[in-house]
């Protein structure tokens, strides 16, 4: 391990739109011995008007950028970001981060120098103003073609249009042999941005759409950030269209100062929960679990896999990412050579993860992958079928806990005021 | 290593095993299904209903296109699990060995060898089975006596087309910067080549070279190629995602082809001419098309005693008598005609009768045991040896060890299997199918013996325009339905959808590239139905293609040529050419089915792009580029009276 690492280091995401992106990505480069990943995404689109709906529809490309770096340069690399990134547009894009704990590198894996970026201050970036507390994010791990239906429960939810990229889904499926081409790797990981305080109601509302509770359904999960902001459209709109009620929120929230106005709480009569739905979601949901995630270059992808399986991961969510740095690059003709590197997700409960976390470090270092690295985030809530639960819709099954109704404490503490 | 799959893989009995393998199996099979029963429902209907022809062999394309769907369900497996990931894997590394020379090497030679192990001449000779060598000599000798070089040119053409595919990555040339060029030189070429009739008949067999020249192995395995390629070098531009090679690869071959024939009408040794070494041939044996002669007419039905006695009784006929008077002597007398002895025949029509299936279900000329000889023979010529070729260069020139090797093995195995039984599956049913309708069609404006029966029919709709009109009609859906159901389309589909993380759907690209293919193949079929030239037909449609892909984004020009490059594979141009032929033998003049498929490569680039102009402002207006400077402007503003 390297020595700085001693010191706590975040992680960043971004999501923009590609010509943004670009100048992100040349502005962070820039700064000496920094480095970031680039993957592939889409945001959502779901057409306003009927007949455009008739249209075929191409989703916006987006761009996802993700770097590991040092706690005290966080703000500075956020101002770069915002800056850069135009994210004070509306529908922008996204940028939070969160704090990594347990974090180990081997030593080939490119690290950010302490020193790198220095200057955070408020009065030089104004961008940080607007930074938000209480996010989360909420990732889904879903079959291909069901995106489309999530992405309009998420909407309608009140979230805004999630942003998709590919991913792969491994653990079972890497045990079978060559039996395995029976089962489809491709996987679409769907992002949401979210306020703390609305991130259960669109959690368990996407779980329910998308049948968590049933086997072989997929697997979500939720992850609460540091701060952030979140700028994302989810209707196409030009100047000739009235605006978006999106649009009207928002600037009813930058008038207000605050989004308390929006609490609907006192307005709805609370959701009715059939005892089937209620009982199904049990076991469904677990709370206090932690994320393992590693990143490794691309090329270690299946080592690392079977080490993560030896270690006791069940599954994971691999997805890929270009490797950009501020470093000399082997060149060819007129082309940079790029470095790929591979994200790996996976989810158990805390103790399990460090042991995961210690157990793949260890064979690592005896195997001699130096490219990686590897770090732990807690998970305050995960839905998923629960293997090994023979009646899943009935029986008791690990760590389950209720969707807390929050209705009557906001009734209470409103007849109150 | 220490860590293999191995290790930890489950045991699985063997009902488990059949557990995981029958979903796995019947959700391909449907998959396949969904993609080729358009086109097959639509051919039986046609036939049936709008012809009233039966289907003769009936039982014979019914297992054939039962095998098709499996084959298929092996093959586009093969080609996800086996053959590209084989192709990205070695895209990926070869960058790494940062020895252009070895790499542009390795292009070339891919591209002349995928031309060899699909090599498209039989296609194009049976295209031009009708050539007369007196009529089109220059033609008939390149299709014949320099078949040789012919797959050489398109080889060479091919190899240096993913050459510069695959330099293309490393410098970011836009598409546009090679492909406007490129076309604009080919159109300028083919319309000198249009002022000479020697030089003429040749534009369709070159134009038609690059649009067969992909196959259905080679593209996918290209393309994969240049993805695997492009997620390693990185040069600056974002648009380069992989695509381009296959486009070059359907333009290339089409130079090649037109500057061998110019060659040789240089040398003059084409046949006829004056250093010509071949045999010269005797044309009236050589001939393939028959001479119009007197069509076989049905012979009247016999009457029966019955329908005679009610005759006698009542006098009157039933509806589907005829009356032939035929008056032996006429006389004038005192202004009246009188007639002797005139003799009043009553012939009763015959009438064919409405019939499903003709009586004759088995082709019994058909050796099945042959057919799938070829078939295996052709999958394992076109796939083995790249794939051997492939590994070779990974494991000894690049040294580098193939990951997840064992599904690659699996997967060629499906590879070679589908597309045997794929090509079984085609000799045995599509081509049977498509044949005897592509030659029933003229049916519908002009009188012919349908394909398998005894007897002339039709005109059925007029011999004029009307019957025409149905004919480019059902050529239309006939492209629509065949490009469905194309593999490398498919395949192509697929890897936009991926590439693009889901934003540009496979159906958009398959229903837009369909849509294209059927107008080009209209087109092509009005230009044998009325003897249009081709040079009329190719310059304003590549004349438009070329101010749309000026205008265009660059990513949807990529998609949009790629595709047209990919459309002609072995579903559509049996299917095509047979009618093409059709049609072609029934219109004097008409000798050869060229051409038809260079129209069904240009209508989908002009469908993708317009496509992509159509949504590119929808897109723009979301991701917040095309309005980014206006709301700048305008949040500016905000800020500050906030």
């Amino acid at each position: 391990m390297k020595a700085h690492y001693d010191e706590a280091l975040s992680a960043l995401t971004a999501v923009l739109p590609q010509i943004y992106a670009d100048q992100v990505i040349s502005a962070l480069t820039e700064v000496h011995g920094s480095s970031v990943l680039i993957m592939h995404a889409r945001g959502t689109l779901l057409q306003d008007k009927w007949y455009r709906r008739m249209l075929p529809t191409i989703s916006p490309a987006k761009v996802m950028l993700q770097l590991w770096i040092p706690s005290s340069q966080l703000d500075a690399a956020l101002a770069i970001v915002i800056e850069h990134g135009k994210l004070h547009l509306q529908g922008s894009g996204a940028v939070f981060a969160s704090h990594c704990d347990h974090f180990w590198a081997g030593s080939a894996f490119h690290d950010w120098p302490v020193d790198a970026l220095t200057d955070s201050s408020i009065e030089n970036h104004p961008g940080l103003l607007e930074l938000k507390k209480n996010l989360s994010v909420i990732y889904a791990v879903v079959e291909r073609d069901q995106t489309s239906v999530l992405s309009k429960v998420a909407i309608n939810a009140g979230a805004h249009g999630p942003i998709v990229f590919l991913g792969e889904g491994h653990g079972l499926r890497d045990k079978l042999g060559w039996l395995r081409i029976t089962k489809q790797v491709d996987k679409e990981v769907m992002m949401l941005v979210v306020e703390e305080r609305n991130a259960k109601d669109i959690f368990s509302a996407i779980a329910n759409a998308a049948e968590m509770h049933l086997p072989g359904r997929g697997f979500m999960f939720m992850i609460p950030q540091k701060y952030g902001m979140f700028n994302l459209p989810s209707l196409v709109s030009t100047h000739a269209y009235d605006a978006s009620m999106q649009q009207i929120i928002s600037a009813i929230d930058s008038l207000n100062g605050h989004t308390h106005w929006r609490d609907q709480s006192a307005y709805t009569k609370g959701v009715k929960k059939t005892a089937a739905a209620k009982r199904r979601f049990v076991g469904t949901f677990r709370a206090d679990q932690c994320m393992v995630c590693a990143v490794v270059e691309r090329g270690s992808t299946q080592q690392l896999t079977d080490m993560m399986l030896a270690a006791g991961a069940t599954g994971m969510q691999i997805s890929y990412a270009r490797f950009a740095a501020n470093e000399e690059g082997c060149e060819l003709g007129g082309a940079k050579i790029n470095k790929e590197y591979a994200i790996f997700r996976a989810v158990r409960d805390p103790a399990q993860a460090k042991q995961i976390s210690d157990r793949v470090r260890r064979d690592a270092e005896q195997a001699d992958l130096a490219d990686i690295c590897m770090y732990l985030q807690p998970i305050p809530l995960v839905a998923s079928y629960v293997p090994g639960a023979h009646n899943y819709r009935s029986a008791p099954l690990l760590n389950p806990v209720e969707i807390p109704s929050e209705d009557a404490a906001h009734l209470a503490a409103r007849s109150k005021a | 290593m220490e860590y293999s799959t191995k290790t930890h893989r489950l045991d699985l009995g063997w009902r488990d095993t059949t557990r995981l393998l029958i979903p796995y199996a019947r959700r391909n099979l449907v998959d396949q299904i969904k993609s080729i029963w358009f086109i097959v429902a639509y051919l039986i209907v046609f036939q049936l209903l709008v012809l009233q022809l039966p289907i003769v062999f009936s039982v014979m394309i019914a297992v054939g296109i039962a095998v098709v769907a499996i084959g298929l369900m092996f093959f586009m497996e093969g080609l996800r699990v086996g053959l590209m990931p084989l192709g990205e894997s070695i895209g990926v590394v070869l960058p790494r060995s940062g020895n252009m020379a070895l790499i542009l090497g390795f292009a070339f030679l891919l591209g002349l060898g995928a031309t060899f192990a699909e090599p498209a001449i039989s296609v194009l000779k049976s295209a031009g089975a009708g050539v007369k060598p007196e009529e089109a000599p220059l033609l008939y000798s390149l299709l014949n006596d320099f078949s040789g070089e012919l797959v050489t040119a398109v080889g060479v053409g091919v190899g240096l087309a993913v050459l510069l595919g695959v330099l293309r990555f490393f410098y970011a040339w836009s598409l546009k910067l090679l492909a406007i060029p490129a076309v604009g030189l080919l159109l300028a070429l083919s319309f000198y080549f249009s002022q000479t009739s020697l030089l003429n008949d040749i534009l369709g067999l070159a134009w038609d070279c690059g649009a067969v020249t992909t196959g259905p192995v080679t593209v996918p395995l290209v393309l994969a190629l240049g993805i695997g390629v492009c997620r390693i070098v990185n040069s600056g531009s974002e648009h380069n995602a992989g695509f381009g090679i296959v486009t070059l690869a359907s333009l290339f071959p089409i130079l090649a082809v037109l500057l061998l024939g110019l060659y040789h009408y240089q040398a003059e040794d084409y046949y006829g001419a004056s250093n010509y070494r071949g045999e010269m041939r005797s044309s009236v044996e050589d001939s393939t098309v028959p001479e119009k002669r007197a069509l076989p007419q049905r012979p009247p039905a016999a009457i029966s005693a019955e329908e005679y006695t009610r005759f006698l009784e009542t006098g009157q006929l039933a509806e589907n008598f005829q009356i032939a008077f035929n008056p032996s002597d006429a006389e004038l007398v005192d202004g009246t005609l009188v007639l002797q002895q005139p003799e009043i025949t009553i012939t009763k029509n015959s009438s064919r009768g409405i019939q499903l299936f003709d009586d004759k279900t088995w082709d019994k000329e058909v050796s099945l045991v042959a057919k799938f000889e070829t078939a295996v023979f052709e999958a394992v010529r076109a796939i083995i040896p790249l794939c051997l070729f492939l590994l070779f260069v990974q494991k000894f020139l690049l040294k580098q060890s193939l990951q997840r090797s064992e599904e690659v093995q699996v997967g060629v195995l499906f590879a070679v299997i589908g597309m045997s039984l794929f090509g079984l599956g085609i000799a045995l049913g599509l081509t049977p199918l498509g044949g005897q309708l592509g030659s029933n069609v003229p049916a519908s404006f002009t009188a012919i013996v349908p394909w398998g029966m005894e007897y002339a029919e039709g005109p059925l709709f007029g011999d004029g325009h009307s019957g025409k009109l149905v004919a480019i009609l059902f050529a239309f859906f006939l492209g629509y339905g065949a490009t469905l159901a194309e593999p490398a389309l498919n395949a192509l589909g697929d890897t936009v959808e991926k590439i693009t993380v889901g934003a540009f759907r496979k159906s958009l690209l398959m229903q837009c590239v369909a849509i294209g293919v059927g107008f080009g193949i209209a087109a092509g079929i009005c230009k044998i139905a009325y003897d249009l030239p081709l040079i009329w037909l190719l310059i304003p449609p590549y004349t438009v293609v070329l101010v749309l892909t000026w205008f265009s984004p660059e990513d949807f020009v990529n998609f949009g040529w790629d595709s047209a490059g990919v459309t002609t594979g072995p579903i559509t141009v049996p299917l095509v050419l047979a009618m093409g032929l059709g049609i072609g033998g029934n219109i004097p003049g008409v000798s050869d089915g060229f051409g038809i498929l260079a129209l069904a490569s240009v209508g989908p680039i002009m469908t993708v792009l317009a496509v992509g102009l159509l949504t590119r402002k929808t897109s723009e207006l979301d991701s917040g580029v095309g309005v980014a400077d206006d709301v700048e402007e305008n949040s500016a503003n905000e800020a500050v009276s906030i």
